[in-house]
């Protein structure tokens, strides 16, 4: 009987009423993370994935140059 | 797009994607059901659970049918499980999908209005607490959306049944941190079948080489970033 009991706890933890788990919070104020798929998934849909790799390309081209070259400013 | 990204934890091990034709009543016959697929960094399809294919016993994943539940108040009708904490492959993504029941015969399935309140979930498969819900009248259907679309050149020819594919979301295994963890992304879109009726393009294959695009490029910048910061240290010392 003990047993059965502790087999359904969680089961029953969510017809509690007093007690919730919660698992996320999802406004914590923090900007949201983004994968690198999600980036290039909202443009796929858009329809200007293109336009925005070749912008990304160029982009990230010039950053890594420029942070080679010692030309970053601060906190870049 | 109603976006949002989160890590995985608190004692998650065991995901529920399930769909419900409708919450209330049980319907008269089934429209909706969840596909999982998972691809590896290079877009390839390792797995695909749905109704043809029930189990991926390398990804950890089970189809079941009929599944409400009065006592645990589950009130969905088909759910793919998985035991995401099983699977090591780093990299890998577990894209959710919801797609529609196509009838050979080519009728409408159900009555006018029998679908309004079906639904997508997600939820720990352990307690049936949901994690991510969505009704699928309030995803956006393209503008120029109909569910059959009649052949223009040949009358007799049975209309061409444009079904939906809803990306609900998609589950990644980052090995980007210290420890591996697995992340979850909600984007709750449709696409339409007529955009991909060429032979060998479908939504999943077009998803799959977006995927393998994202992962390839991310590594390459972060290879080319850590070669640069790599060259300027050793610039920086040498100076000294």
């Amino acid at each position: 009987m003990r047993f059965n009991l502790e087999q359904r706890e969680k089961s029953r933890q969510i017809e509690s009423r007093d007690k919730r788990v919660v698992h996320f919070i999802f406004n914590t104020g923090l900007p949201t993370k983004v994968s690198p798929f999600a980036r290039k998934y909202a443009k796929f849909l858009d329809g200007s994935l293109a336009e925005f790799e070749a912008a990304e390309k160029e982009k990230f081209a010039a950053y890594a140059q420029r942070l080679a070259s010692e030309e970053l400013d601060d906190g870049e | 797009m109603p976006f949002f990204h989160c890590d995985v934890t608190g004692g998650l091990n065991r995901l529920a994607f399930s769909t419900a034709d409708d919450p209330f009543y049980k319907t008269s016959e089934s429209k909706y059901y969840p596909e999982a697929v998972v691809f590896n960094s290079k877009g390839e399809v390792l797995a695909r659970v749905n109704p043809d294919t029930r189990n991926s016993a390398d990804y950890h994943m089970a189809y079941l049918d009929d599944v409400r539940d009065n006592v645990l108040k589950i009130n969905d009708d088909r759910k793919i499980q998985i035991s995401f904490n099983q699977i090591k492959e780093a990299g890998c993504m577990i894209l959710l999908t919801v797609k529609q029941f196509d009838p050979k015969d080519g009728r409408q399935i159900g009555t006018e209005g029998e679908f309004h309140r079906a639904g997508l979930r997600r939820a720990k498969a352990e307690t049936n607490q949901t994690l991510d819900y969505c009704m699928l009248k309030k995803v956006e259907l393209p503008e120029d959306y109909q569910e059959l679309i009649a052949d223009e050149e040949d009358d007799a020819k049975p209309a061409f049944r444009n079904s939906l594919t809803y990306i609900a979301g998609a589950l990644f295994l980052d090995d980007s941190g210290a420890s591996p963890n697995w992340i979850f992304e909600s984007y709750k879109n449709v696409f339409q079948a007529k955009d991909f009726k060429d032979p060998g393009n479908d939504v999943v294959s077009a998803i799959g080489a977006l995927y393998a695009r994202a992962t390839s490029e991310y590594a390459e910048q972060q290879k080319v970033l850590a070669d640069a910061s790599n060259a300027l240290k050793k610039s920086q010392e040498e100076k000294k």
